[in-house]
């Protein structure tokens, strides 16, 4: 469990307490001269070096200022603040702006309170043995700044108003701060002596003192009630004769804090060991730093930076690792499965091979051979012959066309085009036929004269007709292209004869008819 | 100087971030190496796969293409000079079947067929053009004659046309003088195998080979 220690520095001497892990805190020693026991002190240091270490001043050296400035902000605003710094606190270096406060009456400009330690020996002749030791020491808390915290664990209906938050530590330090709707008007400070007066009658005096004290620093209206909070575990403190004055005295015996919250409960009327905890659970934002303790603070952070990023890639690597690990496992009881796969199909196409019988030509020959074969087969001029016998049957029934040329063609009409010249079939095709022709893959021509007499044109019409027709209607036929036609004036001579009763010669008119097959 | 102290400030986060370094590449490199192992032979694995893939589909196929392709060897499909008489004696078959009056048939060059889907690697498609003229008594015995020689061809042919004439106009009907006229021509086709890098499309003009009556 992570330890930490709290240096509280006091005017009577230095307090070490311990806190270990979620437990409360635990005192350890007690120094009143860091001349004559800095030996003690260092030893002290020692034994917390390589912890956390906080420094908590509640010293009657702490002063206020409250300063009217402009309302600044920004660059300006730090400048001003850097500048009023160095006039009002000019000797010490533990010094800061504690809070910001809008002026009422000028919206253009604000009050800056400010502190200071302005005797810095009364933290340096501790914070040298410290630091001798190797305790990192980052800045002084400041018991003012705790009491804020102490005020964000009240009621949010209590802190609205003006308020006063007490401490008081063992030594007899009693440290009176004054908020306003939660933010710091000033703090003052006295020291207890027990055997002067009795404690109950300190407090009682010490808040008299106080609330006249803030009303002629005009910081609180005459007359006005005022509530004040002691942290303490002194129950029987009985502040009941303030009542008549308007003033309210209110006992905080315990507190919950931390992330994950904490009960703690103050035995006694000190609340040192409370503070100290809560210093540690939620140390306050604002502290008092040199430019070393400064420097120190942010090397800090970078430290602690850098270890978590360290550990977090630690933590990354060493989980791939493990990854890794656990994958090379499945790995490996892969690896031999894929090698017996291996073996077993090399061992298949070895039995394959020896099985397979040899061949003399290869098979993809083979293959393209027999497919080769079958398409040229497919197409070989067969389904021409077998149509033949129907296709003369509708011609025996038409005798009047006298059939000179039958010819057919297969695969590849475009041949007749390309060698037109010499394929013999070309020069069949009437005028422009062969074009017709050439888009064929087979096609049958038939060619030959009809004889007719000009009288009876109809006829010879109705006959062609009925010829055209009963060709269509074969199965096998596709289209019938008459490419030479007896009244085609521009494929023929013309149409001639004699018109008279008696003189009605026979003539012959030419005749060429193109089929085309169905698709198989 | 101020390196060495931030170094000396930030040694453990140093030393842990250079431990997790190492522990990665040393992680990353086993890993790569065994999947790269594994990646191999995976490989190895896929490629005989495919290996006995082709050679199951290689053996089943030539079992199965065995019989017609011998069929077509001893037609001479793939040694056209050596089938050249079957030719002929099945062209002479058909046409004393078909009782043909007269037979007059040229044979001519082969000329290679270049037509990507007709092509079988290694070897190039001849074309045998024959023309055969034919003297008949009737329009039945021509298609006799072509059955004949079509149905059970010798080899692979195709009969590329026919052009039948009737040659009654001038003698009329005759009994014992042929009536029709036919000129048809039959491609035979044939494969010839190529000399290494041989052109397939490079071959001598056609001219006529054979004639017979």
């Amino acid at each position: 469990m992570a330890m930490q220690a709290v240096f509280l520095v006091t005017n009577k001497g230095m307090d070490l307490w311990l806190i270990q892990g979620r437990g409360p805190a635990r005192h350890v020693a007690h120094f009143r001269d860091p001349e004559v026991e800095a030996e003690a002190v260092r030893q002290a240091a020692l034994r917390v070096r390589g912890h956390e270490v906080h420094v908590l001043a509640d010293l009657v050296e702490e002063d206020f200022r409250i300063e009217q400035v402009a309302r600044l902000h920004g660059r300006d605003h730090r400048a001003l603040v850097e500048q009023r710094l160095r006039r009002e606190f000019r000797e010490t270096p533990y010094r800061m702006l504690c809070s910001r406060l809008p002026d009422t009456a000028d919206r253009r400009r604000e009050h800056l309170l400010l502190s200071g330690i302005i005797v810095p020996e009364q933290v340096d002749r501790w914070l040298a043995p410290l630091q001798e030791a190797g305790c990192g020491v980052t800045g002084v808390h400041s018991m003012t700044q705790l009491g804020l915290r102490v005020l964000r664990h009240l009621p949010e209906a209590w802190r609205k108003d003006t308020r006063l938050i007490a401490t008081f530590t063992r030594h007899g330090g009693l440290r009176l701060s004054l908020f306003h709707r939660g933010r710091l008007r000033y703090s003052r400070m006295s020291v207890h002596d027990a055997e002067e007066i009795g404690l109950q009658d300190f407090l009682i005096e010490e808040l008299r003192r106080c609330r006249r004290f803030y009303e002629n620093l005009r910081i609180l209206e005459r007359g006005r009630e005022l509530h004040c909070m002691l942290v303490t575990g002194a129950t029987h403190l009985d502040a009941s004769p303030l009542q008549a004055e308007g003033l309210h005295l209110h006992l905080l015996p315990e507190l919950r804090f931390g992330r994950i919250p904490v009960r703690r409960a103050i035995e006694g009327a000190h609340g040192d060991a409370l503070l100290s905890e809560l210093l540690v659970r939620e140390p306050p934002r604002l502290r008092y730093a040199s430019p070393e303790q400064r420097r120190e603070s942010r090397r800090r952070r970078l430290m602690r930076l850098a270890g978590h990023a360290a550990a977090a890639s630690l933590v990354a690597s060493v989980s791939y690792a493990g990854q890794t690990w656990i994958d090379q496992s499945a790995m490996q009881r892969t690896l031999p499965l894929l090698e017996r796969s291996r073996k077993l199909l090399v061992d298949q196409i070895r039995e394959l091979e020896g099985a397979t019988p040899r061949y003399e030509y290869p098979v993809p020959v083979m293959q393209s051979a027999v497919e080769l074969a079958s398409f040229l087969q497919s197409r070989n001029g067969m389904k021409t012959l077998v149509n033949l016998p129907s296709l003369g049957g509708v011609l025996e029934r038409h005798p009047e066309f006298d059939l000179e040329v039958f010819a057919w063609h297969h695969a590849g009409g475009a041949a007749v085009r390309d060698d037109g010249q010499q394929s013999p079939i070309s020069q069949l095709f009437p005028g422009d036929g062969v074009e017709a022709a050439s888009r064929e893959d087979t096609f049958l021509l038939l060619k030959g004269k009809v004889p007719f007499r000009p009288l009876q044109m109809a006829v010879l019409d109705e006959r062609l007709h009925h010829l055209v027709r009963g060709l269509e209607g074969l199965e096998s036929v596709r289209e019938v292209l008459v490419l030479e036609h007896p009244f085609d004036f521009s494929a023929s001579e013309g149409v001639r004869g004699v018109i008279g009763a008696s003189t009605d010669q026979e003539v012959a008119a030419p005749l060429s008819l193109l089929l085309t097959w169905r698709p198989s | 100087m101020r390196l060495r102290d931030a170094l000396a400030h930030f040694r453990w986060p140093a030393a842990m971030i250079v431990v997790s370094v190492v522990v990665f590449a040393i992680a990353a490199q086993a890993r790569q190496h065994r999947e790269e192992t594994l990646h191999r032979l995976g490989e190895e694995i896929r490629r005989l796969e495919a290996e006995l893939d082709r050679r199951v589909v290689q053996a089943r196929l030539g079992e199965r293409l065995l019989p017609s392709f011998e069929q077509l060897v001893e037609a001479g499909f793939l040694d056209p000079a050596r089938s050249r008489p079957a030719w002929i004696q099945a062209l002479s078959s058909a046409a004393e079947a078909a009782a043909v009056h007269r037979l007059a048939f040229r044979m001519s060059e082969p000329k290679a067929v270049d037509q990507a889907d007709l092509r079988v690697p290694g070897y190039r498609l001849l074309e045998h053009p024959v023309f055969v003229e034919l003297q008949l008594f009737h329009e039945g015995d021509l298609m006799l004659f072509l059955k004949g020689l079509l149905r059970h061809p010798a080899g692979v042919m195709q009969n590329r046309y026919c052009i039948v004439r009737s040659l009654m106009k001038q003698a009329g009907l005759s009994l014992q003088a042929p009536n029709l006229q036919a000129s048809c021509r039959f491609d035979w086709y044939a494969l010839a195998p190529m000399e290494e890098g041989e052109d397939p499309d490079a071959l001598e003009e056609p001219g006529d080979v054979e004639d017979g009556a």
